[in-house]
């Protein structure tokens, strides 16, 4: 009986420690890069997260084609046009930094979903727009 | 911070206001010195009579000089001594007193000052109740209290900023962002924090009951806590759901985001322990389990306070998280390790061996199926549930930890990974409250159960005629898929059926077990009650979202358009008054009608001028709740230009709108001289405009900028009945001129959604805090355990 006991123990033990390393991995493999531009360019794959701040005076909006364009400029300085499709964004001008989700075409990159991050003067809620993909 | 500019007519900061600072800051350190008292006076080996009275009066008054602490920054807030940086970083004077409260939790002093208290609260009332377990409890529960307090000293809400040495008066404060300006920022937070500090109590009980070397008598103790911990936690939970549902304007209640993430983890494993507590006192055995399970929820919610105010996340996270003070941060990350290693180092010298020695005999049946067994699956899944959740919150501190690239963790990867937890825990939900502690063959199980899985399919039959004649005219699209894992594609209205059977699976189950049970015992069912609140939420929050529908429409003003059934009319705003649109309760008025009835849209509407003087339209959306669905009205910022101001040389033309507009600028001409009032510049322009039909019609047309004793003014000029035009600029040395179309009417990009059983959401969430706390009353200790532990056997 002991022993039975123990070896579903062991069982569960490694069952478990297996689901979380499994786990681990997938989460590990399947999420996506933070980039700046010079790796964007060097990247062929699709759901890029380009981090950096916008240059406000190139934003152009197009509420109507929910389409915003704008030039960002990444933490070396570098800087990349962005073609931004989704989700309505109503406080783009209100945006401190930015993550664009996407990938690149052309030298551009076309981005489907937007993260803005605004000078939140309270951090327990999100000044997201975007809607998940 | 404070302009330096400005300040000199800013009056001197009332003395009553330097002396609630000062008095704040000395509450702190009050308090601080009574956790210490607290903790001396209770781990000393040797212990007078009045060591030990000095020990639980110090417990007390140290809490009670917090909420000391607290009222003066509530005071500070409420009269707006903006001499305060804190008070004037999230402070507003011309804001309602509910957003002017709001300001004390909305920054990181404040929401530490809050957790500190939301603790307290907790600490004395389980001290009083903590028998034998009530020394090492406090000696725990003290050190946490003081270290909280260590960090508020260091970072303190009570700093003043002083010009030139002097305390003076700034007129206003930054104020809370407009988007938080919501009547949930004044009731999630003290919620949350509620859950927050009540996790404290279970850690600080298993930690106790190691040292009291007794690892069987606190779990009655602290059971009734640790129900009442995960139904406040879980109801916090979903009020930012809820938040997030309302103003955010995409009608999704939870996207997987560190903040929610940090709350989420200690949540499961807080309801985990308290089913680990249900087979000891049952069966008396998990001795072990339980203690190891006890220090989770606290520990896992201090590690992920750690990782969002560290700025591990910063880039990982869309939330801007304030980082902390370094100092501050540090004693957060000494706490968290001590408090972890500190734990499970006694655990592992300690509680495992004490609970070995008293862990009953393992009696179960070899065959068949029994509730331990039950429970420990549930137990596992929770557990991994937790534990995943946990890992993916943590991917970028690991990689950065690892010198690697940091990586986003996506909420459809989240999906993917608990769909596995999820579904097993619905059906373990609904079997084990069937399962007998004792032997039970699985024939016997599934006999049971029969009745429910018949009334389960029957359910789905009416689920599926619901599905199939769907009210407000909503067909569900039958040929919809969604994304599997192994880059599978699954059919959609199918897999949905799966998971809406699991959840009435677990929801008729209960129910029936109530009906069983409520004459035999009815303050016994709470734990069912809860049950079934988390099967509704999870089919509320499934059927919403999975079988959502959106639509678009941009209405012009006067027009009418019509979306998911509903003829949509622009009425006008709500605020008639001149410059209504500025005022900050101001709707847009839309009327909906179909041809079951209607309602008015009221979407929030308003405008700010920003820093850099341009019109800043703040929108909310509206939420209509049916019996049976949602319309979700998502307003966007009103369009008044067709695009940017085009600057176009003279002679050359500009394309806009796809081509559809185009602009010949033929040069400028002057009335007037230059430099003096009255003089005109008109630009001469042709505007060729494809309508609707196709047909090209040209527009001549001559917007003018005139200098007026007031500065420049811009004349509009008609181009057709749809567009005007206007002159923002012009080169005088490029010829060029900057043109401007715009739209006579203003047009409101709306998006639209169809969310069936939002209801369930709502009615789940109250549901699981009601069986919670009716458990929790059902559960609490009769009567006050013995305190000395020499009663103890």
């Amino acid at each position: 009986m002991a022993s039975k006991v123990k070896l579903g123990a062991v069982v569960t033990v490694v069952v478990a420690l297996g689901a979380m390393l499994a786990i681990g991995f997938t989460f590990v493999e399947n999420a996506n890069p933070y980039v700046d531009v010079e790796q964007a360019l060097a990247n062929t794959g699709d759901g890029l997260h380009l981090l950096g701040s916008i240059d406000k005076k190139s934003v152009h909006s197009n509420p109507l084609q929910r389409e915003i364009s704008f030039d960002l400029v990444d933490a070396k300085g570098k800087t990349m046009h962005v073609d931004y499709h989704g989700e309505a964004i109503s406080n783009i001008n209100e945006a401190d930094k930015v993550v664009a989700v996407g990938h690149v075409k052309d030298g551009v990159f076309l981005s489907d979903k937007l993260n803005i991050k605004c000078p939140s003067k309270y951090e327990d809620k999100r000044p997201d727009a975007g809607k998940p993909a | 911070m404070l302009e330096a500019a400005a300040h000199q007519h800013w009056p001197s900061a009332p003395a009553w206001a330097v002396d609630a600072g000062i008095l704040g800051k000395t509450l702190i350190l009050l308090a601080l010195a009574f956790f210490l008292t607290s903790i001396l006076g209770w781990a000393l080996p040797k212990r007078t009579r009045l060591m030990e009275v000095a020990a639980k009066w110090g417990f007390v008054l140290g809490g009670v000089m917090l909420f000391g602490a607290f009222i003066c920054l509530g005071t500070l807030f409420a009269n707006d001594q903006f001499e305060y940086t804190y008070v004037f970083s999230h402070g507003d004077a011309e804001t309602a007193m509910k957003y002017k409260i709001a300001g004390i939790w909305s920054g990181q002093q404040g929401s530490f000052l809050l957790w500190a208290c939301t603790s307290s609260i907790f600490g004395i009332f389980a001290a009083r109740k903590a028998g034998i377990y009530r020394r090492w409890f406090t000696v725990a529960y003290a050190t946490f209290l003081g270290m909280l307090c260590g960090i508020l000293a260091y970072e303190t809400p009570f700093e003043m900023a002083r010009l030139h040495g002097q305390a003076l008066l700034p007129p206003q404060g930054a104020g809370l962002t407009a988007s938080l300006q919501n009547y949930w920022v004044t009731i999630h937070p003290p919620t949350i924090f509620m859950g927050f500090g009540s996790l404290t109590v279970a850690f600080a009980f298993g930690l106790a009951a190691m040292f009291t070397r007794n690892v069987v008598d606190w779990v009655p103790l602290v059971r009734p806590w640790v129900i009442l911990s995960t139904a406040i936690l879980g109801l916090g939970l979903c009020m930012g759901g809820f938040w997030a549902y309302e103003t955010l304007g995409w009608g999704g209640f939870w996207m997987w985001d560190p903040v929610e993430n940090v709350s989420f983890v200690p949540w499961i494993f807080s309801a985990t322990l308290l089913h680990g507590l249900i087979v000891q006192v049952a069966r008396k055995r998990w001795y072990s389990g339980n203690l190891a399970m006890a220090g989770l929820p606290f520990v896992t919610f201090c590690y992920g306070t750690f990782l969002t105010r560290s700025g591990f996340l910063g880039d990982a996270s869309v939330h801007s998280f304030a980082e902390m003070n370094r100092v501050a941060l540090w004693i957060l990350a000494v706490f968290v390790v001590l408090g972890t290693l500190g734990y499970y180092g006694v655990y592992a010298f300690l509680g495992a061996r004490l609970a070995k020695m008293v862990s009953g005999p393992d009696d179960a049946p070899a065959r068949g199926v029994n509730r331990e067994g039950l429970y420990l699956s549930g137990v596992l899944l929770l557990s991994g549930l937790s534990a995943a959740v946990a890992i993916g919150m943590s991917v970028p501190f690991f990689m950065s930890l690892a010198n690697q690239k940091p990586k986003a963790v996506e909420e459809w990867l989240y999906h993917r990974v608990v769909v596995w937890f999820f579904v097993p825990v619905l059906i373990m939900m609904g079997l084990a409250p069937f399962v007998s502690w004792r032997k039970m063959g699985w024939l016997q199980l599934l006999n049971r159960v029969l009745n429910v899985i018949f009334l389960t399919i029957g359910l789905l039959g009416c689920v599926l005629i619901a599905i199939k004649f769907a009210p407000g005219a909503i067909a569900i699209d039958q040929s919809q898929r969604i994304p599997f894992p192994l880059k599978l594609w699954a059919p959609l209205v199918p897999w949905m059926l799966v998971l809406i059977s699991v959840c009435l699976f677990c929801l008729v189950a209960n129910v029936w077990r109530i009906v069983e049970t409520v004459r035999r015992a009815p303050f016994s069912v709470g734990g069912f009650i809860a049950h079934i609140g988390v099967a509704t939420l999870m089919a509320g929050l499934i059927i919403s979202r999975g079988f959502e529908h959106r639509e678009r429409v941009d209405l012009q003003e006067g027009d009418v358009a019509s979306a998911l059934g509903y003829t949509i009319t622009f009425r006008g705003m709500s605020n008639q008054e001149e410059q209504g649109v500025f005022q900050r309760d101001n709707k847009a008025l839309f009327e909906m009608d179909s041809k079951d009835g209607g309602f008015t849209a009221r979407p929030g509407l308003y405008y700010e001028i920003s820093s850099d003087e341009q019109l800043k339209p703040i929108v909310w959306p509206h939420v209509e709740h049916m019996p049976t669905y949602d319309i979700y009205f998502s307003l966007n910022p009103p369009v008044l230009d067709v695009d940017d101001p085009q600057s176009i040389p003279a002679g050359g033309t500009s394309e806009l709108a796809k081509g559809e507009i185009k602009i010949k600028y033929n040069g400028v001409k002057r009335e007037g001289q230059p430099g003096k009032v009255g003089t005109k510049f008109i630009a001469n322009l042709d505007i060729a405009v494809t309508g609707a039909d196709g047909v090209v019609r040209t527009h001549h047309a001559e917007p003018s900028m005139e200098i007026t004793p007031n500065g420049i003014a811009k004349n509009q000029a008609p181009v057709d009945d749809q567009l005007a035009v206007t002159m923002e600029g012009m080169n005088v040395g490029q010829g060029s001129a900057m043109i401007q179309m715009h739209f006579t009417r203003a047009i409101y990009p709306i998006d639209l959604y169809y969310k069936p059983m939002t209801i369930l959401v709502w009615l789940g969430a109250g549901v699981t805090a009601l069986g919670g706390v009716l458990a929790a009353l059902y559960r609490r200790p009769a009567k006050t355990a013995p305190e000395r532990e020499d009663v103890a056997a």
